[in-house]
């Protein structure tokens, strides 16, 4: 039996959360999605920290990161993913509105997995959340 | 009768030859001397009916030689005139007739002048009004002329003091002005790079910002239309694709400005292109929109040019996909693309057989987000030939265009030529 494999998806933007939440729901596996709302939560995911010290130990097999959240944002939970030990080989896709190379240039420089643009189109964004959903929770192998 | 000689003392070899020619076309034999010392040897050698000298000159002076004549006897009688451009005031010409000296003739003097000064002393009648050396006052003479010399090199040394303090004003002055200019240069770049950033942010702000909540209602109202499809009637459902087709449109409306602003944000990298091949290149990526259809390309050899390769693409590709969009309801579309160079420039164009347009409005089809057309008729957003505008601008050309309803267009564009 396939291990139930967990998906971080750090977003701040409720509608946002909704659509993808939608998209991955028509997803057939068992997977459970965390919602975390800023990098600063996604992080207490990830470490175990505060509002999830209780939590079932285990890293997600994939994290969704949006690039613009208050507090902490997408390049910043990144940086903190790739300098931690026990999570720098955490599959990061980011998730994100900006096309802008600078923003694409920077996250590839910190180790991102891979960045992909929200599509604006429905069916576009749905079969594009659960391409990524599959390749890294299916075809993609972690150490 | 015998040539008469003169002899001319000048330290300007210009001064020197003037007079020589000047007298020997009189007849007169010239014997020349840089300066008094030269003067005095040719006068102990040889006989001399006149002496022409100037006063400022090296080794020996004009007032000297004036002098050292007074006092040799041989010498005394020989007429002597003065001519000078140095020492020109009464004082000094008091000085040289105390020294001996018969005429006293200021530079410059016109030929006439100098030759009827010179027939004057040399004429048989005239004779030198005799100054005896024994009464002339030695001592109040050569005070004299040490005050004259002294006087003009006082003379010398304020004017040059004059010149130097209002040379320094300007210098300081012009400093000054260099300083404000350069201040002002520096004040102004500063000023535009922050209004490009500004403009950056607020590109940046549109790309990342506006397009989420359009994103939204895409996801809502699909997610909508799926769920009550049934349950709505023909003009209900048209409702939500009119929701879901205008958002659709302000989406591309977003992407083809933030397209236009970095249009004109972003640096040119010029390089030497071939404009034929960047057609070939546009054409191609039309090919999936003409698989329906029947087009008649013709590409003609384009000149070489120099510019940004990826903004010179998107001019291609908006060309010529304006063409093949505009020439939608012919049965056989034919676009034609050509070029020529015309003296420094390249002009180039594209042509289509397609819908055209009034040549009244000619001056919209540039502009931001204008049409000539309905978007029923011709779907479009009325960016691509502002872009295009702007692009070939950048490059310091020029577009414009021709077209006739129902028969075609003509988009023309200029790029400077590669010297």
């Amino acid at each position: 039996m396939a291990k139930a494999k967990t998906i971080l998806l750090a977003d701040d933007d409720p509608h946002d959360v909704a659509l993808t939440l939608r998209a991955l729901s028509s997803y057939k596996m068992a997977n459970q999605v965390v919602v975390a709302e800023d990098g600063v939560k996604a992080l207490d995911y990830l470490l175990l920290r505060d509002s999830f010290a209780d939590r079932e130990p285990g890293n997600p097999a994939l994290v969704l990161l949006d690039r613009k959240m208050p507090r902490l944002d997408g390049i910043e939970v990144l940086r903190e993913i790739r300098l931690n030990n026990a999570l720098k080989h955490l599959a990061v896709v980011m998730l994100t509105s900006s096309r802008e190379d600078k923003d694409i240039l920077e996250s590839y420089n910190l180790g991102i997995n891979a960045y992909v643009v929200k599509p604006v189109d429905f069916h576009a964004f749905v079969e594009a959340v659960q391409n990524i959903a599959q390749f890294w929770l299916l075809l993609n192998e972690t150490p | 009768m015998d040539p008469l000689v003169i002899l001319i003392a000048d330290d300007n070899p210009t001064n020197l030859k003037l007079l020589r020619v000047l007298l020997e076309a009189e007849g007169y034999v010239i014997r020349a001397a840089n300066d008094g010392v030269e003067a005095l040897e040719i006068l102990k050698r040889e006989r001399v009916e006149a002496v022409v000298t100037d006063l400022l000159m090296p080794k020996l002076d004009g007032f000297r030689l004036c002098y050292e004549i007074l006092h040799d006897a041989a010498l005394q009688t020989i007429p002597i005139i003065v001519y000078t451009g140095t020492f020109t005031s009464s004082t000094d010409q008091k000085l040289c007739h105390e020294l001996g000296a018969d005429k006293f003739l200021r530079k410059p003097a016109s030929a006439e002048t100098l030759l009827a000064n010179i027939r004057e002393v040399t004429s048989v009648g005239w004779s030198k009004t005799p100054i005896r050396s024994e009464h002339l006052d030695e001592v109040g003479v050569i005070k004299e002329y040490n005050e004259r010399l002294v006087a003009k090199l006082e003379e010398n040394f304020i004017e040059l003091e004059e010149k130097h303090v209002a040379l320094k004003q300007a210098n300081d002055s012009l400093s000054m002005l260099t300083r404000e200019l350069d201040q002002r240069v520096m004040e102004r770049t500063a000023q535009l790079e922050a209004a490009n950033k500004e403009l950056e942010a607020f590109s940046y702000s549109i790309a990342h910002d506006l397009r989420a909540p359009l994103r939204h209602i895409l996801g809502y109202s699909a997610i909508l239309a799926e769920s009550v499809a049934g349950r709505l009637d023909p003009e209900q459902l048209q409702q939500l694709r009119n929701i879901q087709n205008a958002t659709e449109r302000m989406g591309c409306l977003i992407d083809e400005l933030l397209a236009f602003s970095q249009s004109g944000r972003v640096e040119l990298v010029k390089k030497t292109l071939s404009l034929h091949k960047l057609m070939e290149e546009a054409r191609e990526e039309l090919k999936p929109d003409l698989v329906l259809r029947q087009v008649d390309w013709e590409i003609g050899v384009l000149p070489e040019i120099n510019g940004d390769e990826a903004m010179l693409k998107q001019v291609c590709l908006n060309l010529l996909s304006n063409a093949v969009k505009y020439t939608r309801k012919r049965d056989q579309a034919k676009i034609i693309v050509g070029g020529r160079r015309k003296g420094s420039e390249v002009e180039c164009f594209v042509s289509d057989n397609g819908a055209g347009f009034d040549m009244r409005y000619v001056n919209k089809l540039f502009g931001v987000f204008q049409r000539l057309h309905s978007s029923v008729e011709f779907e479009g957003t009325g960016i691509g030939l502002a872009n295009v505008r702007r692009i070939i601008e950048r490059h310091g050309g020029r577009t414009w265009a021709e077209g006739k309803v129902g028969v075609g267009a003509t988009v023309f564009f200029t790029l400077p030529s590669i010297t």
